[in-house]
């Protein structure tokens, strides 16, 4: 308990590949090509050895696991609900921002 | 321990049909999916979920449950205990599951081998070996802190398996040291405090998102900072040198003459710190004094007369 862990700051610079993705996230290389073939997540490289998956990638990938797995969603349906979900989060982050720089204009 | 009634936990009565708490199982998941929902306790109303379809779905382990419950199952008190000699004739068989452990009432009813057993390292079984998964938290932090960075406590969940291999979940605490200048979405991570390996494979990692907790002052926009600053009529007419708190301490700052309330002034750099620093907004806010004296309202009619201003005149028609 006393010892304190270091961290590593994951920048936009950081970059997985397709085999530490599938260890990363304990899923099949199949479903990870399925996520990009349908545009879910993005990746940089040509050949799928050369592929090299963000931060940002990864945290997507992992969820369209997840909700594939818990709620039977298919490939398109999966790209939808997460663009809609990125779409409803950052509303609602600017909603905050504005509902609270408003309380402080109004009595 | 507590009964669960899983008949409360699906929303059903007792009489409902296998198709109906199929149904029912389907439009509770996508309410309480821990990645969709936002409603509180979301993860653990997931996990019940789970298993209270686990349950209900098997018409075996729905009969010895239902047998159980209307026993009445829960005492007084809503404690519960197996009756003496009980025993599940039911054998778990795999399933569509949520990889999730079950709870000590699941398991007192139809034992340990009802829980899941780990399906999800498919490709790892052929493998003596393999390496652990990365484990997901987030920990919020006060603005301050994320300026400062510092240690933290956290806490978090990591599922390992057992000599059994059973899945379990067990709360770890660590102490982190946090960068200074982290923002909101950055992702941190912690080597080999994910969860541990299978047979002797290295330990996954431990990604830490990062979230900021709302601020009584400031409002966070990526890395620039915002504050609503209160002014007077006269410090906006005549300009004035104003004490501002920044994160980085108190910097004056000078309110140029005719200034309009709502006006942004920008204090480049002053945001939150990183390889390019986030900027600092001043948002002016023109406030009135609470109390006049009958001097002052003399003065402000003199001030009326001597300066026609129609603050409206956007509202004319244009002619």
């Amino acid at each position: 308990m006393t010892e304190i862990y270091e961290v590593e700051i994951l920048n936009e610079g950081h970059h997985y590949t397709l085999q530490e993705l599938c260890q990363s996230l304990q899923a099949d290389a199949d479903f990870i090509v399925q996520c990009v073939d349908y545009g879910i997540a993005e990746v940089e490289g040509e050949t799928r050895e050369q592929w090299k998956f963000s931060t940002l990638a990864l945290v997507r990938i992992q969820r369209a696991y997840r909700l594939q797995r818990d709620l039977d969603i298919n490939f398109t349906g999966l790209g939808v609900v997460l663009d809609l979900l990125d779409d409803v989060e950052a509303l609602r982050a600017q909603r905050n921002t504005l509902e609270k720089r408003l309380r402080h204009w109004e009595l | 321990m507590q009964f669960k009634d899983y008949y409360k936990i699906m929303e059903l009565t007792e009489s409902a049909t296998a198709a109906e708490i199929k149904k029912a199982y389907r439009k509770l998941a996508r309410r309480y999916h821990p990645d969709v929902s936002k409603e509180e306790n979301a993860e653990q109303k997931f996990k019940d979920l789970g298993e209270a379809y686990e349950v209900l779905k098997d018409p075996e382990k729905k009969r010895e449950y239902d047998q159980l419950r209307q026993m009445g199952g829960a005492s007084q008190d809503g404690r519960f205990t197996p009756p003496p000699g009980w025993e599940s004739a039911t054998h778990f068989s795999g399933g569509e599951g949520q990889g999730g452990d079950f709870s000590d009432f699941f398991e007192a009813i139809f034992g340990r081998n009802g829980s899941f057993h780990r399906s999800r390292s498919r490709s790892g079984e052929q493998h003596f070996s393999a390496r652990g998964e990365d484990v997901h938290a987030d920990l919020s932090l006060l603005l301050e802190e994320a300026f400062k960075g510092g240690e933290q406590l956290m806490q978090f969940t990591v599922p390992q398996v057992d000599e059994y291999g059973l899945i379990t979940h067990a709360q770890k605490k660590l102490k982190v040291k946090i960068p200074a200048g982290m923002g909101a979405g950055q992702t941190l991570r912690i080597k080999g405090q994910g969860a541990p390996g299978i047979g002797g494979g290295p330990a996954g990692d431990l990604l830490l998102r990062i979230l900021l907790a709302p601020h009584p002052l400031y409002t966070v926009d990526g890395k620039n900072i915002s504050l609503v600053v209160p002014i007077s009529p006269w410090e906006a007419a005549l300009g004035a040198r104003v004490e501002v708190p920044t994160l980085h301490g108190r910097t004056r700052l000078t309110i140029p003459a005719a200034s309009q309330g709502g006006a942004r002034l920008r204090l480049a750099g002053k945001g939150l710190p990183g390889s390019v620093p986030g900027d600092f907004y001043v948002i002016l806010k023109i406030v009135m004094p609470e109390q006049q004296t009958e001097k002052s309202r003399e003065l402000f009619a003199q001030l009326a007369t001597e300066l026609p201003f129609n603050p409206r005149s956007s509202w004319e028609e244009k002619k």
